[in-house]
């Protein structure tokens, strides 16, 4: 570990690439203002003679830059390999060769890297660029998303990862090529000592008709290359999942399994309210719990129901014949306290894990339960939740989203089919909150946190829990195939008093910055570009 | 004492029923009264651990918040524009409760027959009383 300047290698491979678009690959290096770098490009036996020669001339130009004439054609990883073995810098810059890296880039890095020498692997925010120069797509990604990044390979470009680090998992495997960039990040993550975003647009990846930013689908094989890396990757850190294509391109899905004798308590609490729904009256508990009992192959499970003492006995009767000795029933008999029903219902509980369930839901997802909870069964995962819907499909929660100044649900009314920036709504990740209509924690956890704040029965005791969660260290992650509609009216205006607002401002502060769901700044127009 | 009734060691007619408490029972009942105050301490310890949480969370927001200031003149004026927005924003939530609980209020007097009646009496006299205006 050394406190000295960054020096950066920044290794290109170049396989018959466009000269125009090398020679502005290879001056975005040139042009940076950092000067401890070097260049190494390697020529993976381009057929075109005219891109080794453009090469030597570049390499004759500046001493900083190198290059490296392969024999034969071994692929991007074979050539990114030549490149790590000959760098010598302390952190290695991945660049394609017909990408650019952004004015300052290297500096901003350093700059990070300075700050904390201890960062073994640096991931920046991107965009595209047309041939035109025209900017789009800003990927403002999330900060280190281990779940998202078995999901999908988010972390790409710019990536900086310590040589030493890089050498030591083996380079890239040309077994993956297509994605033997998503699965050496992989391996990487699963050692570094410490991983950094930052939140800066510092690489421009370059949008031409052949390339995978033009479209994902222009390279089918790399799907597949991906989602042999994800299952090396489940493999070697031990977890009891299977993994399978997403539902759209780039994206995989990880099942865990739950171990058929871990013990599953559902609290739902309820006062019997009953409503129509698809306009049908419905007692909302009896169907929850309907849905549960058809969605759910888990044999170990109880479901304990906080009912006000006002709940109607012909629901509690349906009840308990829907659910037998599955129930446990905890009686409430004061004023409404959403916390301390949870607690209570907590408190009456059997299970491993326990499951907060609103009782206005309904079950959609297959597996429900296994889905679930199954990756709690990671230490480090605090909490899980899901993807809730309304009636009419749109989306109701798909994580919280904790930024400018408030506490939001990410995603909020987007519709069912659309799949979010950068299909945000169809890959697992880590979110900054979850809401208490569908959660699941380990009993442990639970208690370690305090339960729910019965300081606040009724608003973002949910928000309070999952930043406590978040504080003790562990993650929490939004499952976005485990579905259920959410009948909470859409038009009610929740009454927020200042003195929750206070509480809770007063534990965790201003919101600013959510650390998973960053909204990328709107693109300038072309006249703003042009300073019209 | 009733000084007419005869007094005498005479053995009582009625007869004495001693209860002899079922150990089973006796286990049961206290076995329910520890699992009840089991789970009044769970839940006393689920506060606590709620209150340790929320105190060290205050605290580092506390600190960060110290920080901030400190390291800038118009800190305290942000705080204060911060506050002010709170306030503000809680405001705006109480007034569209507010009104949305008073629409609806209204809307159901409106379907009262006192109120029917009330609007039939009441129109003739507002028509006489804008005449003479």
């Amino acid at each position: 570990m050394t406190t000295k300047r960054p020096f950066f290698s920044v290794v290109t491979p170049v396989y018959n690439v466009a000269l125009d678009i090398l020679a502005e690959t290879i001056q975005s290096v040139t042009s940076q203002a950092w000067p401890d770098w070097q260049l190494i490009l390697i020529d993976d036996l381009s057929p075109n003679q005219a891109v080794r020669d453009f090469l030597a001339t570049a390499a004759a130009a500046d001493d900083r830059i190198s290059v490296i004439y392969r024999d034969t054609n071994g692929g991007i990883s074979a050539a990114s390999n030549d490149g790590l073995a000959a760098a010598t810098g302390e952190y290695v810059a991945l660049l394609d060769h017909d990408d650019l890296l952004a004015h300052g880039a290297l500096a901003q890095v350093a700059a990070v890297l300075l700050a904390d020498p201890k960062i073994d692997y640096l991931y920046t925010d991107e965009d595209k660029v047309d041939l035109l120069g025209n900017h789009f797509e800003t990927f403002a990604k999330p900060d280190w998303s281990p779940e998202r990044l078995r999901s999908q390979m988010y972390c790409a470009h710019l990536s900086v990862v310590r040589l030493q680090l890089a050498r030591d998992v083996g380079g890239f495997n040309s077994a993956y090529d297509g994605s033997q960039d998503h699965d050496f990040i992989l391996k990487v993550t699963e050692r570094a000592g410490r991983i950094h975003h930052l939140a800066e647009v510092l690489y421009h990846w370059r949008a031409i008709p052949e390339s995978t930013a033009s479209s994902g689908e222009a390279k089918p094989y790399t799907w597949h290359a991906g989602l042999a890396a994800v299952r090396a990757h489940v493999e070697r850190i031990g977890l009891d999942a299977t993994v399978e294509l997403g539902g759209w391109f780039g994206t995989y899905a990880v099942h865990r399994r739950l171990d058929p004798t871990t013990r599953v308590s559902i609290v739902i609490p309820t006062r019997g309210t009953r409503g129509f729904v698809r306009g049908d009256s419905r007692s909302f508990v009896v169907e929850a719990v309907r849905s549960i009992l058809a969605k759910t192959q888990h044999p170990n499970f109880e479901v304990v129901v906080v009912a006000d003492v006002s709940t109607p006995a012909d629901t509690m009767a349906e009840l308990h014949e829907l659910l037998a000795e599955r129930l446990v029933v905890v009686p409430y008999n004061k004023p409404f306290n959403f916390s301390e029903k949870c607690n209570l219902g907590f408190l009456a509980s059997t299970g491993d894990i326990v499951v907060m369930l609103n009782d206005d839901v309904e079950v959609i997802a297959d597996n429900f339960l296994a889905e679930l909870c199954g990756a709690l069964s990671e230490k480090d995962v605090g909490m899980t939740g899901a993807y809730l819907l309304y009636e009419s499909g749109m989306v109701q929660h798909a994580g919280h989203r904790y930024a400018e100044r408030g506490y939001k649900h990410a995603f909020h009314e987007h519709s069912l089919g659309d799949p979010g920036p950068f299909c945000a709504l169809t890959v697992d990740r880590e979110v900054s909150g979850l809401t208490a209509a569908c959660i699941a924690m380990r009993r442990e956890v639970f208690v370690e946190v305090g339960g729910f704040s019965e300081r606040l029965p009724a608003n973002f005791n949910d928000v309070d829990l999952s930043l406590k969660v978040r504080a003790a260290g562990y993650r929490l992650v939004w499952l976005n195939r485990v579905r259920l509609y959410h009948f909470e009216s859409q038009s009610r205006v929740a009454k927020v008093h200042q003195w929750e607002l206070d509480i809770l401002r007063q534990r965790w502060g201003i919101p600013r910055r959510d650390a998973y769901s960053e909204i990328a700044p709107p693109e300038p127009s072309r006249g703003a570009r042009a300073g019209l | 004492m009733d000084s007419s009734q005869p007094t005498g060691s005479a053995p009582s007619a009625v007869p004495v029923t001693v209860t002899v408490p079922n150990p089973e029972e006796i286990a049961q009942t206290r076995a329910d009264a520890l699992e009840a105050q089991l789970l009044e301490i769970t839940h006393q310890l689920l506060a606590a651990n709620d209150t340790i949480a929320g105190m060290n969370a205050a605290l580092i927001t506390a600190q960060a918040t110290v920080n901030e200031l400190s390291q800038t003149d118009v800190g305290v004026a942000f705080a204060r524009v911060d506050d002010l927005e709170n306030r503000l924003e809680a405001m705006l939530h109480e007034l569209r409760w507010t009104i949305n609980s008073n629409t609806a209020v209204l809307e159901q007097m409106r379907l009262t027959p006192t109120w029917r009646i009330g609007t039939l009496v009441a129109r003739p006299l507002a028509m006489v009383t804008r005449r003479r205006r």
